[in-house]
């Protein structure tokens, strides 16, 4: 380590990671405290590599502060699976589970997984063991490792698409701790006497900071390939997988007030064969682990380990130790970051179904019974489930006569036609935020449905009703739901207010920039609504809102443009 | 001059004294005050130091570090640590310049310390739209309630954070530095509101802080606090007999949201009434019926109301005796009886012989299920005459008086039923629930009670056991043994229905537990889990430590429920003493006599 510091100017959570023999600390122990719902502090940050956020209700904080009640602590549960796809049995034991321990809904996340919200501390053992029964996990879901590697998720377009998924499962796995830390307090496994463990890649302390990893097949980029920390674009010659673009850097968190922090897309620094993938990967993650910075969290990501010291300082670093030297990135071309939705044929000749889930919430609501639908639909459907990046559920490897039953448990549940499926509501994207995340300023998901009812309006009125344009809102900067890339992008300040976005690309390969801070409601249709009056009038044919809106001025173009060295 | 004389019977040689008149002439009466303050301020700081550098080696120069500064209080209401960690650094400066300083969290703070402080610093950040961090809304919300005290003998400042992009910017810091001062506070410098990039004006605000309280030092013994209102009783002595109306400072509901259960815990007001009362004592407290009630016996009865009656307070209409003097409910087996002899009912005759009938009968009903199974034309001086007078219901205290000063508190378990197609409610418990609020008067008295006492040596070690709400004497236990500098480890099983929702006074005894008041807890819920868990699960399951302390002389306490909780205690009392002392069941039956006679087992059960 170049910069290693004395263990003084360690942040926090690098002393946790220190003392915590390989991420067990005091986790039993705290699971065991019957007086209280939560985790010992250590714990708090620990249980995250297993998996799990302690959270609470925060709506109930005042009333239960008041009533000399300790808030409702309540854990979040984040199961992975490779590139988003799991079996019908596995999904009918996660919509139990979510009904036995859970709040009655699973959330699909923004990164292909699946999460539980308000596990009771005495149940998350038992909750953890289920989901480990079907041979999922939540391990590493969490914390300052590689978490679950994304893929794009519909295989119709392209006979690579299995290669690739293949691959995204075998990062993923090939990145896991090695600690038998999970088994033991999870799965009453013994640890075995005389078996030190041994983190090869990750050593004692992990990494600085999370590390996210996804792999985009163009013209897809549903999955946000910049938005990660080491990307890779599948490049394709003859019908085959020649290799990869590697793109590294990139990252949308950020801190209000703190001018250091910035979202930021990953660079494209050069091409590697497929069979060098692991090698790259790997240098990659280990460059951050012995150069990212462990003294501040909010500097910590990679993007900061590169701006630190700059891309060709990266580059370089990087070829030296691999030994051997990029070649020159291959021409891509990305349409469009959004997903498909409805019946699609793979060329498998098996049926694929893109289901819109608003902000990945599954739950019956009314006559709209999304929950019924799908465990009704994994009772009799022999494909799989497939998450996409946007929070979307795929139906996947439907044989042609089955499609004709599943369509009807789509009708029977009143799910087959979100009655109000608008261009705008289905590249919508909104993070938990409110009630649960404790990071969270405003609302996102509870609210951003009734922000695109008011929108819809002026949208209809312009003749837009059926135009896509990517809407995205986070309850805080640190951009679960890549809001930086949202055409038009909302991150909450506080209860009822926001900032403003507009101008990323349609594609996800620019971001977008601050229009306005602190707007209420009133003021966000204020502001759009002669926005959008003057696109539909005055836009170019094809022109997506964001590059409108760039063309126009009415934004500055994002001041981070993405670099693809050459 | 009368200055340079006045300087020259001073410690001062002639050059010295030439300077000072020098530079003293020509200052006003508030300057010269000023200054003394500021002298007496630096005497004891720099200029000490100054001397006692020069002193020569030998001489004790622990000195150095002897300043007589008042101790300066930090208070920090933080939700991201920035607020602490300025309150911390704070801290460290004033350590550094030889004043003393305390810090403490909000969130954590007890107000009754507000008394002794001298010099408070509060450091505190803006949420939200102007609103203070949870971690400190207790405070605020003390500060600006009836409660708060006055505070003329403290100096203060705020070091207000919040994001200037915010309308409210630092409200909470402005919140703070109004209410101090309207509670007769003074302000030792100016607020210092500062933006996101805060270090240097905190830095300058902590500056400018430190040395006003260096410079004033001299001046705050001056300040005096004001005399309160005497707290004389007036001659008047409140009893059982001539009932004090306290007034109810807060009220809350203790169960969270989606319980079963409602528990209120009350915080009544004693100042001026001189009552004293003891851990362990209880406070009877008098009800009113709801005047759904008494309408419905009026209108069975076809009485108005507005008769006039004879009450033991005098002549009263029906409404208000009905209302204030009688009971309704619970039917009473002397009411049972007046009316069978009054309406000369042979069923209910039948039923007064058998006292288990009896039992049975009087279970669930009240005197309007009475009056409609068994109509008869009642005067209103003849429904007075069946009903038995008002009684007061007793509340095992949850307060004690070295903490709570002029407040009593109570835990009072809301009883709702229905039975006989009816719903209903406690007379007490649903006056407090449902028909008092805050700022409103209710009549106690204390009721002392020397059979429920905490070890006379502080230092013995306590076991107690109260699930529900026979937790509240434990509560007042616990507020007296925090006030002793030395005492005895102590133990709590406590039970309820549901953890997320029925842990009463949660936060107060992890608090307790984190101080070191309390030593140990259990906890059983039954509703959590199939099989039921209760208090005595959880002592058997900890049999050997529990006997461990009878045999170094803990005393064991048991308060709540008589008919059922207090038995299976006492069953799992002497079977642990059985097993673990390896006796007989009599030789356990008599070791738990000794503990009775000795004083070290005691109950409080209803």
């Amino acid at each position: 380590m170049d910069n290693k510091l004395n263990y003084k100017e360690l942040s926090e959570d690098e002393h946790i990671k220190d003392k915590s023999d390989f991420l067990r600390g005091s986790i039993k122990a705290s699971l065991k405290n019957p007086l209280t719902g939560a985790l010992h502090p250590d714990d708090v940050m620990l249980i995250k590599y297993h998996g799990s956020y302690q959270q609470y209700d925060r709506d109930l904080e005042s009333e239960r502060k008041q009533k000399k009640l300790e808030p409702l602590f309540q854990f979040m549960v984040r199961v992975r699976a490779a590139g988003g796809i799991t079996t019908p049995e596995q999904w009918l034991s996660l919509d139990e589970l979510s009904d036995i321990h859970g709040n009655g809904t699973i959330k699909l996340t923004t990164r292909q997984s699946f999460q539980f919200h308000g596990i009771l501390k005495r149940n998350l053992k038992s909750t953890i063991q289920a989901v480990n029964e079907v041979l999922l996990s939540t391990l590493a879901t969490c914390g300052d490792v590689n978490r679950n590697v994304m893929c794009n998720p519909n295989p119709y377009q392209s006979p690579i698409h299995e290669e690739v998924y293949k691959l995204a499962g075998e990062i993923s796995d090939y990145f896991l701790p090695k600690t038998t830390a999970y088994h033991e307090i999870w799965l009453d496994k013994e640890k075995v006497a005389g078996t030190p463990d041994f983190e090869p890649l990750y050593h004692n302390n992990y990494l600085p900071r999370k590390f996210k990893i996804a792999i985009a097949i163009p013209p897809n980029n549903d999955i946000d390939v910049f938005a990660n920390d080491l990307g890779l674009i599948v490049i394709v010659e003859n019908n085959k997988v020649k290799g990869f673009n590697i793109c590294v850097g990139g990252g949308l968190g950020s801190t209000f007030g703190v001018q250091e922090t910035y979202p930021r897309l990953a660079d494209v620094i050069g091409f590697v064969p497929k069979e060098k993938v692991f090698e790259v990967a790997e240098t990659v993650i280990a460059i951050q682990r012995d150069h990212g910075n462990r003294s501040d969290r909010k500097l910590s990501r990679l993007k900061h380990t590169i701006d630190d010291r700059g891309l060709e300082w990266f580059v370089e670093e990087l070829q030296n130790r691999l030994g051997w030297n990029l070649s020159k990135p291959k021409s891509y071309h990305f349409k469009s970051n959004g997903d498909e939705y409805g019946w699609l044929k793979g060329i498998n000749n098996k049926w694929f179904y893109t289901l819109f889930v608003e902000h990945g919430r599954v739950r019956d609501e009314n006559d709209y019974q999304l929950k019924k639908a799908l465990r009704e639909i994994a009772k009799i459907h022999t494909g799989d489930f497939r998450l996409t990046g946007n929070q979307n559920l795929i139906i996947g490897n439907i044989e042609e006569d089955d499609k004709e039953g599943i369509e009807a448990i789509l009708a029977l549940y009143g799910v087959k036609n979100h009655p109000k499926l608008t261009g705008l509501r289905k590249s919508s994207m909104a993070c938990v935020a409110l009630n649960t995340c404790g990071l969270a300023f405003a609302e996102a998901e509870r609210y951003l449905p009734s922000l695109i009812d008011k929108l819809d309006v002026i949208m209809r009125n312009n003749g837009l009703e059926k135009d896509e344009i990517n809407i995205r809102m986070t309850g805080c900067p640190n951009n679960c739901t890549r809001s930086s890339l949202g055409e038009i992008g909302f991150v909450g300040r506080a209860v009822g207010r926001y900032n403003m976005y507009l101008g990323a690309s349609h594609n996800g390969d620019r971001l977008n920039s601050l229009y306005k801070e602190m707007l209420s409601e009133e003021d966000i249709l204020r502001e759009l609504e002669p926005i959008i009056a003057a696109y539909s009038k005055d836009r170019l044919e094809e022109e997506h809102f964001g590059d409108f809106v760039i063309r126009k001025e009415i934004v500055e173009p994002t001041q981070r443009p993405l670099r693809v060295l050459n | 001059m009368e200055l340079k004389k006045g300087l020259e019977r001073g410690p001062f040689n002639d050059d010295q004294a030439d300077k000072l008149s020098v530079a003293l002439s020509g200052l006003d009466s508030g300057q010269l005050q000023w200054l003394s303050g500021y002298f007496a301020g630096l005497s004891q700081t720099s200029l000490t130091k100054t001397a006692a550098k020069s002193l020569p080696s030998g001489s004790d120069s622990t000195l150095v570090d002897e300043v007589k500064a008042e101790t300066i209080h930090i208070l920090f209401g933080s939700h991201t640590g920035n607020s602490e960690g300025l309150a911390k650094n704070l801290h460290a400066r004033a350590e550094e310049m030889g004043i003393k300083a305390v810090i403490s969290d909000m969130a954590t703070f007890k107000t009754r310390e507000l008394k002794s402080i001298k010099i408070l610093a509060v450091i505190v950040s803006t949420h939200g739209l102007g609103e203070p961090p949870v971690q400190a809304e207790d405070f605020f919300n003390y500060l600006h309630s009836k409660k708060a005290p006055n505070l003329a003998h403290l100096q203060f400042s705020v070091l207000a954070l919040g994001d200037s992009s915010y309308v409210d910017f630092c409200q909470t810091g402005k919140d703070f530095d109004a209410v101090l001062e309207k509670l007769g506070a003074q302000k030792v410098v100016p607020r210092q509101d500062c933006d996101v990039d805060y270090a240097d004006e905190a830095k300058t605000w902590q500056q400018k802080f430190l040395n006003a309280i260096v410079q004033t030092n001299g001046q705050i013994s001056a300040v005096q606090v004001k005399d309160l209102p005497n707290n004389l009783v007036n001659g008047t002595q409140y009893s059982r007999k001539n009932l004090f109306e306290a007034t109810i400072l807060e009220k809350i509901n203790l169960n969270g949201k989606g319980s079963s259960k409602e528990t209120i815990h009350l915080e009544l007001d004693l100042e001026g009434s001189g009552i004293k009362y003891e851990p362990g004592d209880a406070l009877g407290v008098y009800g009113a019926n709801s005047p759904k009630l008494v309408q419905s016996v009026l209108e069975s009865t076809n009485l108005s109301g507005k008769e006039e009656v004879e009450t033991h307070e005098g002549n009263k209409t029906l409404y208000d005796a009905l209302t204030y003097n009688y009971e309704l409910t619970p039917l009473s087996k002397s009411t049972l009886s007046e009316y069978v002899e009054l309406t000369g009912n042979n069923g209910l005759k039948k039923i007064l012989e058998d006292k288990v009938a009896i039992q049975e009968y009087l279970s669930g009903r009240d005197i309007l299920d009475l009056i409609n199974e068994v109509p008869y034309k009642l005067s209103s001086k003849e429904l007075i005459s069946v009903l038995r007078k008002n009684t007061a219901r007793m509340y095992s205290i949850a307060s004690a008086q070295e903490v709570v000063e002029d407040e009593v508190h109570l835990l009072v378990s809301v009883v709702r039923y229905n039975a006989f197609g009816r719903n209903k409610e406690g007379l007490c418990s649903s006056t407090l629930a449902d028909r008092l609020e805050v700022g409103d008067k209710v009549k106690i008295f204390v009721d002392k009670n020397t059979r429920f006492k905490l070890p006379k040596n502080s230092e013995a070690p306590i076991i107690m056991v109260g699930p529900g709400t026979g937790v509240a004497p434990f509560r007042a236990f616990m507020q007296q043994r925090e006030v002793l500098e030395r005492k005895g480890p102590s133990w709590l099983f406590f039970g309820d229905r549901n953890f997320t929702t029925d842990f009463l006074y949660q936060t107060e005894w992890q608090q307790y537990l984190k101080e070191g008041v309390l030593t140990k807890a259990d906890v059983a819920f039954s509703r959590d889990q199939v099989q039921k868990h209760y208090v005595q699960h959880r002592m058997l399951e900890n049999g050997k430590e529990l006997f461990e302390w009878l045999e170094k002389g803990a005393h064991f306490y048991v308060c709540g429920d008589a008919k059922k909780m207090a038995k299976d205690v006492d069953i799992a009392l002497k079977q642990i003493i059985q097993q673990q002392g390896g006796i007989t069941i009599e030789k356990a039956e008599e070791y738990i006599k000794n503990l009775q006679i000795s004083n070290r087992y005691q109950a409080d059960i209803y």
